[in-house]
């Protein structure tokens, strides 16, 4: 390899660990905790212990061209068992608060890539990084105690990923009576109406109900990537930022709030083309203050949360001070930078980068704008 | 050398000091398991028993709409699902979840069906960890309780467990059995099962059987704290229970000794019932839960709220069934000031809109038990008997002036004919005498259910009943929850 001139470092890595875990554990959770009156709020979990992740990863990193270019790879398969997880308990145990518990086993494996190119050389420097990662994720299995632990929206299940979306399957809108009475064959239905969400009648029984309900999206995010670009030119210089997630469902709970909720809030212009007859749409339920199948936990909601997104630019200039300006200043910088600049998604709600999988609004992160002077004495 | 003298002998002061203790510290500033109970703590355990019972807000839960925990759901899967309540005086998609129970559409997922089975259980819960502290009579006499005051206390809360038992075999069908508290988490798996309702009728009335010795004779089973359950209280849940099931001799002798007891009648004016002012001083009421307006923490009632916003409004058809110049009628609802005095506790509108208002939740009183007497004697051929006890529940309501201070005008609900020997004709009397003497107050829905007749007039007045609603579903959550091993009622 000496004579590989083009090559100014080649490393190949490989790594195996074992890590435990209690960022999912507070004071006390393994104990059952009263109220000051005396009512039990949680009952105690004796045997909880912290979890424990075992990551083997192999990759390489790779410079050329005098660390002009550099390379990373990496592959990572991330298995963590005895998984804390707060587990909410039948109503009939009492009003509980949920019990952390160890309820299994999971994977993350994927791909992580970096690329960066940097040209020093010239009076116009630049410099590019970026860099790509997906992830699996996949329940291995749950204590046979908890075949499937449910939330509001999910279920979580051995062989699927963790907190799934957990629901009714639209396929379409009912458009006329005739298509209700020709689907619905189990029971009498005289609340479904012309206009109302179709569902998918998994089991074929003619009637729609929780046994109808499958997995209906993903909140694990499966690709994201960010690039990083900065440049400078004599006083000037330039920043940017770039990042992004690809394959991650949201459920957005806050479409079913305005647009959907049986209470008489006004709607957006999303209904406006909502169904008013036969053939008039099959993707937006009729709109009305009763429930049009919009109540279920349902894809309706599911939304591809994907987006690309303009994190953070800025441009700088650094003056060439003289004189007796110079011996008073070491260095005076003017900047300007934006925040959150564009974003490119079809999800509907308020913010794709919203931390909640079940979305209801959350404050969104705001487009900002700065101007600075920085000065140095 | 000499540092490292000293490096070494602080090294050996380090290493022998060390902090076995500190690894096990007591928890700070919460209480968990293993602190014993106190004397305040086993007396609030049965206080806190009573709870679910209130219409308090928020009793537990936070504002929790869509799982129905915002307050005790009676008045809708009983009287919204009778016909006899609408949602609101305007219909609106508010809370479109009630409006299922009115037309029948409501699924497993409804927030009604779940938050009465949270509420409950969350009872069953409380009194389990209750029973637990009470049947220990070491502790109590350790804390200070003495014996007899131990008794009546755990009296109260077999009785909570039966009444709580008893509104879930009425509303589910088979019902998950648990009578002692969980040690931890893991053993909700093995209690999450449905138990036959016959069993669970067994608990209930070895519970009540219980309290009933348990608890002392007396009016109030305290003289102070006279919203606890008394004696009267727990024979008329005795009643009750052989009612639904139809043991008619039982019903006879149980509330025949109550009237031995010589401490209920009905009261001279039909309102006294409900108005605050006469609250465990009137006659009638035997057992209710006990709102009051601004204690810590709140004990009022959030039904009144509930009224504020619109809600609680009655039905056409209901208005309909009472007779031409019922005083009853403008008690209950008041169409054109959109009131329902009854449940508000005055005649005014005072507390309508109040969220902590201190109008009781009544959940048994004389005149229901005397028309549950009234249905056994018809049952049992007894016709005259029967005859004279609705008689004496109209000749009450035509006595008590109006809403209005009038005097209701000579023919007012006439008596029924004494004569009669026509077993249907005297339940229909019946039948109709409960739903306007007892309109809004949540018996309603089970009569229906109990008489066999709800499906015949749910449909009667267009709606959607099906056979299959004799039972409301299980809570699909809880379904879920337990992996399966809690099943759904036929038909949902």
């Amino acid at each position: 390899m000496q004579d590989v001139s083009w090559v100014t470092d080649l490393k190949l890595r490989g790594s195996t660990g074992k890590l435990g875990n209690q960022s999912g554990l507070n004071n006390y959770n393994s104990l059952a905790i009263y109220n000051s009156q005396g009512t039990l709020l949680r009952y105690g979990n004796p045997d909880l212990k912290w979890e424990t992740t075992t990551q083997n990863n192999i990759g390489f990193d790779l410079s050329m061209f005098k660390n002009k270019i550099t390379i990373s790879a990496d592959y990572f398969k991330k298995t963590t068992s005895d998984l804390l997880l707060p587990l909410g308990l039948p109503s009939v145990v009492g009003d509980v608060k949920p019990t952390i518990v160890n309820a299994g086993a999971v994977t993350n494996k994927g791909f992580e890539f970096a690329i960066g190119y940097r040209n020093n050389d010239r009076k116009f420097k630049y410099s590019i990084n970026a860099n790509l990662a997906t992830v699996t994720n996949n329940v291995d299995k749950l204590d046979p105690n908890l075949p499937n632990i449910y939330g509001q929206v999910s279920k979580t299940e051995a062989g699927h990923p963790l907190n799934s979306f957990y629901g009714f399957k639209m396929t379409g809108i009912y458009q006329t009576q005739k298509e209700i009475d020709d689907y619905l064959t189990g029971a009498s239905h005289p609340d479904i109406k012309p206009g109302d969400i179709k569902f998918q009648d998994i089991n074929g029984d003619g009637i729609i109900n929780d046994v109808d309900r499958t997995y209906i999206g993903n909140p694990n995010p499966r690709v994201s990537c960010g690039a990083n670009l900065s440049a400078s030119y004599l006083g000037f210089d330039l920043s940017v930022l770039f990042q992004g997630v690809k394959g991650v469902e949201k459920y957005n709970d806050l479409k079913k709030i305005i647009d959907y909720d049986t209470r008489p809030f006004n709607h957006t212009t999303a209904t406006l083309d909502a169904w008013h007859g036969a053939g008039t749409s099959n993707t937006i339920p009729r709109s009305t203050f009763t429930d049009n199948g919009s109540s279920k936990v349902s894809s309706i909601f599911v939304e591809d949360a994907s987006y690309f997104r303009l994190k953070n630019i800025e441009i700088g200039y650094t003056l060439n001070l003289e004189g007796k300006m110079k011996s008073v200043f070491q260095n005076v910088r003017l900047f300007v930078s934006a925040q959150n600049l564009f974003t490119v998604t079809n999800y509907t709600g308020l913010d794709p980068e919203a931390y909640n999988m079940f979305d209801q609004g959350t404050y969104p992160q705001s487009k900002a704008f700065l101007f600075g002077i920085n000065v140095k004495l | 050398m000499k540092s490292i003298y000293k490096i070494l002998a602080v090294l050996v002061i380090i290493s022998t000091a060390g902090c076995k203790k500190e690894l096990h510290k007591t928890p700070i500033g919460i209480i968990t398991e293993g602190i014993p109970p106190t004397h305040e703590s086993v007396l609030y355990s049965v206080t806190s028993s009573y709870q679910l019972l209130s219409s308090t807000l928020n009793i537990i839960g936070n504002w929790g709409w869509d799982d129905g925990t915002v307050l005790r759901n009676d008045f809708i899967m009983q009287d919204i699902a009778s016909g006899d309540m609408m949602k609101k005086w305007n219909p609106d998609g508010d809370q479109a979840w009630m409006d299922q129970f009115a037309e029948f559409s409501f699924t497993s997922s409804n927030s009604g069906v779940k938050g009465q089975w949270s509420y409950d259980y969350a009872g069953i819960a409380r009194v389990n960890l209750s029973i637990s502290y009470l049947t220990d009579a070491t502790l109590t006499a350790g804390l200070g309780i003495d014996e007899a005051t131990r008794k009546s206390l755990l009296g109260q809360v077999y009785f909570l467990r039966a009444f709580y038992y008893f509104d879930l075999v009425n509303l589910y069908g088979d019902v998950p059995l648990l009578t002692v508290p969980l040690k931890n988490f893991a053993d909700a798996y093995s209690v999450a099962k449905r138990e036959t309702k016959a069993n669970v009728y067994v608990q209930i009335s070895a519970d009540l059987a219980q309290a009933n010795t348990l608890i002392g004779g007396g009016k109030y089973s305290d003289a102070t704290e006279k919203w606890r359950v008394s004696k009267g209280a727990v024979m008329a849940m005795q009643a009750k229970v052989a009612l639904y099931n139809q043991q008619w001799a039982d019903v006879l002798s149980t509330v025949t000794a109550m009237e031995a007891l010589n401490y209920y009648s009905l009261n001279s004016n039909y309102f006294d019932n409900f108005s605050v002012g006469k609250e465990f001083a009137e006659n009638e009421v035997i057992f209710s839960y006990d709102h009051q307006s601004l204690t810590t923490p709140r004990t009022g009632n959030g039904l009144c709220a509930l009224a504020g916003w619109g809600f609680i409004a009655p039905s056409a058809d209901f208005i309909g069934a009472f007779e031409p110049n019922d005083p009853r009628l403008g008690y209950t609802v008041d169409v054109a000031g959109q009131n329902v005095y009854k449940l508000f506790g005055e005649l005014n509108s005072s507390n309508k809109g109040n969220d902590d208002a201190p109008s009781n939740k009544i959940y048994i009183r004389w005149a229901d038990v005397m028309l549950w007497k009234a249905e056994a004697l018809n049952e049992t051929g007894n016709y005259p008997a029967a005859i004279a006890i609705i008689n004496s529940i109209r000749a009450r309501a035509r006595t008590t002036v109006t809403v209005n201070g009038t005097v209701p005008p000579a023919g007012t609900l006439p008596d029924r004919d004494v004569t009669s020997v026509n077993k249907d004709q005297i339940k229909a009397w019946l039948v109709q005498e409960r739903r306007v003497e007892l309109g809004f107050e949540s018996q309603r829905f089970n009569d229906l259910k109990r008489w066999g007749i709800a499906k015949a007039f749910l449909t009667g007045l267009g709606k959607n009943f099906q056979d299959k609603n004799y039972l409301y579903p299980i809570p699909q959550g809880e379904i879920d929850k337990s992996g399966g091993t809690i099943t759904q009622n036929t038909g949902y």
